[in-house]
């Protein structure tokens, strides 16, 4: 069954549903790891103790993370804009960037837990560990979640750049607006769990 | 209807775009190198928290803006942002309220 309005703008709201739909579904994602953060102040707060971040988890290798998402932010937008202009190869460089920042990013992570546990440091070690994984694993599931629906749209590009090329470009704006989010939630994790 | 032909009237368009994004990241990259280097001169905890949350809003605001399209997005599209944002802060200030009314807290 196709999504209604996924190509022209819905006259009532003036956009694509898909549009609408991705946005709404942030405005709850931005719910979900608020709930999160909160618990990282109270928890905090009331914590007799409490280690400074830098002092545990690896600062040049989450700020080297913060700029493999931020640069694959640079590469989603470059996709989309590739697709604006109907030029499907440069589509596909774009796209195969952000995949492989992608991946970087949790083969980055993926070292970090693999540190932390060689040095005995689990979610069960200490509040602040446990907080580190549930953020940061919630987060690198998100970045999962974008990295298959990227390579999704890749995969489908080369049909639907013939038969359905607006749907396409809504999606792959769609999915851009999804793995911005993800950036921006790093941005804000990174100097809570390693700076602070 | 495939991708047989170049759009040239959107080629100049989305060429500043792409200057611009371009532009954006490099401020979002040397912010991240100010970020890591102010929490170094190891301030007091609530400077180095106010600093690096302080540029993490600004970076937040960017990609939000920019990559994300909301500078130019419709007004239902903002209202269900604002509407997020105001809850998030919402949320937050209700918890740091309550960890402000904590004695020996470490933040």
């Amino acid at each position: 069954m196709d999504i209604p309005y996924s190509v022209t703008p819905r006259p009532d709201t003036g956009l694509t549903n898909t549009r609408l739909g991705i946005w709404l579904f942030l405005a709850s994602e931005v719910m979900l790891f608020g709930g999160l953060f909160s618990a990282y102040v109270l928890l905090r707060a009331g914590a007799e103790t409490w280690p400074e971040g830098w002092a545990i988890a690896n600062v040049p290798l989450g700020a080297l993370n913060t700029g493999v998402l931020i640069t694959s932010s640079v590469t989603m937008v470059l996709s989309w804009v590739a697709l604006k202009e109907k030029d499907l190869s440069r589509f596909w460089l774009w796209m195969g960037f952000t995949i492989l920042l992608g991946v970087m990013f949790l083969s980055v992570k993926l070292f970090e837990y693999a540190d932390k546990f060689e040095h005995g440091l689990w979610p069960s070690t200490s509040t602040y560990m446990a907080l580190y994984f549930t953020l940061t694993g919630l987060h690198a599931l998100h970045v999962l979640g974008g990295i298959i629906a990227n390579t999704y749209l890749m995969a489908t590009s080369f049909t639907m750049s013939e038969h359905e090329p607006e749907r396409l470009t809504n999606r792959v704006e769609a999915a851009g607006l999804y793995w911005h989010f993800v950036d921006v939630v790093w941005i804000f994790l990174f100097p809570v769990l390693y700076l602070l | 209807m495939g991708f047989g032909t170049r759009d040239s009237g959107l080629g100049a368009h989305t060429l500043a775009r792409s200057r611009t994004y371009v532009a954006v990241y490099g401020a979002l990259m040397v912010a991240t190198a100010v970020t890591v280097g102010a929490s170094a001169l190891h301030l007091t905890m609530l400077a180095t928290a106010g600093v690096a949350l302080a540029i993490a809003a600004t970076k937040a605001s960017l990609v939000a803006a920019y990559f994300m399209h909301l500078k130019w997005e419709t007004r239902i599209v903002r209202g269900a942002v604002a509407l997020a944002l105001f809850l998030f802060v919402a949320l937050m200030g209700l918890v740091v309220a309550s960890a402000a009314d904590q004695v020996g807290t470490v933040l």
